[in-house]
């Protein structure tokens, strides 16, 4: 399957109405190119393989 | 041997010089304060001082009440510590519109039961998301040995005001670096405990998963003496380990011959500086070629993915913490 490039300002525009958390013009760019940032730090950390067993270890017992 | 009321004395040096008698808490305060005055314009370190306080600490001590292994230590903290009686900045201009601490966090009340004493709130990257030490509101904290350049953070202010000399300890707090990077560009010794060591009650929170509470300090002597005065379980924070305190002071002298010490490779080794790889004591006494190899094996494999789940995890926490409040 091609890959469609995601349309990440409309994300932020959508995400923000749905969170009734109004982006002020001057911040909006600025916002959307830190989704952007995200979603490239994502993307490799998606194709770690991790199995369905795993379960969290918040503590550490030597 | 520091005078103790200069800015060169270290913690250690000041409660020993006041608990013997040879200097008073009281002038060991004034002579805090009276840094603090001269130094803020060129390091930008403080958003608060506690004067007042600070001075009434110090005459309890100097009538024999609060004697402990930090009597009469001046100390600061980052402004996402509670202070009584102040908004919990967390480096924010939105949290000063909001409720005054009702009590101090829990380890300034350690400290304090130490016998240190609280000299104000310090300067932070807005809600510790930073790692410059650069703040909107109140400005950047400057770095000490060159007001050009940054202090790093989000501990900025903690890291100016200890390598300034205004005072010689202060907390900071690390979730992703923000002791550990404004200790190094400020020369300092910053300690990130285990998770789960130090009570994290009565702070607020940026990614309860990674947030550590600890000090900067111009020493380890320091270091040691306040995070001993630190430990201990606490019911107020539900990931404080309830496993026995283990005093450090006393560790100080045993050296390094019996410990093992993992060398991280791989990512962490790149660009390092010689003189950071080049430790012949430390490679003498972390010997075990098998800790250092099975170190590497796990930094090639893994390192640089749990570095990306860090960073998301801290991206989608601090877009909750600013939706959160910008919505009210």
């Amino acid at each position: 399957m091609a890959e469609e490039k995601p349309d990440i300002a409309r994300l932020v525009d959508e995400a923000a109405k749905a969170l009734g958390l109004p982006i002020a013009p001057e911040y909006r760019a600025n916002v959307i190119v830190n989704y952007e940032r995200s979603l490239a730090i994502a993307r490799p950390l998606l194709e770690v393989e991790l199995d369905d067993e795993l379960t969290p270890a918040p503590v550490f017992r030597p | 041997m520091s005078d103790p009321l200069s800015k060169q004395a270290t913690a250690s040096e000041i409660a020993g010089a006041v608990m013997s008698g040879k200097v008073k808490a009281a002038a060991v305060v004034e002579a805090a304060l009276t840094r603090i005055e001269t130094s803020e314009a060129r390091v930008n370190a403080f958003t608060d001082v506690v004067a007042d306080r600070a001075r009434r600490r110090a005459a309890e001590i100097d009538a024999g009440l609060h004697r402990g292994p930090l009597a009469g230590v001046p100390f600061a903290v980052k402004n996402l510590f509670d202070i009584k009686g102040l908004p919990t900045r967390a480096g924010s201009k939105i949290n000063l519109d909001g409720p005054k601490a009702a009590r101090d966090g829990a380890l300034i009340r350690k400290l304090e039961a130490a016998g240190a004493i609280l000299v104000g709130g310090l300067n932070m990257g807005e809600y510790a998301y930073d790692f410059t030490g650069e703040n909107a509101h109140c400005g950047p904290s400057r770095n000490p040995h060159d007001p050009t350049r940054m202090t790093g953070g989000s501990s900025g202010g903690s890291g100016a005001a200890v390598a300034s000399g205004e005072v010689p300890l202060a907390l900071g707090s690390d979730t992703n670096g923000s002791i550990r990077v404004p200790s190094s560009l400020c020369g300092l010794f910053g300690l990130k405990p285990t998770y789960g060591r130090l009570s994290r009650a009565g702070s607020f929170p940026f990614v309860d998963a990674f947030d550590h509470l600890g000090p900067l300090a111009r020493s380890v002597a320091d270091l040691a003496l306040s995070f001993d005065a630190m430990q201990g379980w606490d019911p107020d924070d539900p990931v404080c380990t309830d496993r026995p305190s283990e005093p450090t002071v006393p560790e100080l002298r045993e050296g390094i011959g019996n410990l093992r010490i993992a060398v991280a490779g791989d990512y962490f080794a790149q660009g390092a500086e010689p003189e950071a790889l080049d430790l012949p004591d430390t490679r003498r006494a972390s010997a075990e070629p098998a800790v250092a190899a099975e170190a590497r094996a796990i930094d090639a494999a893994l390192t640089r993915r749990l570095r990306d789940a860090e960073l998301l995890r801290t991206v989608a926490r601090i877009e909750r913490v600013v939706a959160k409040r910008e919505a009210v």
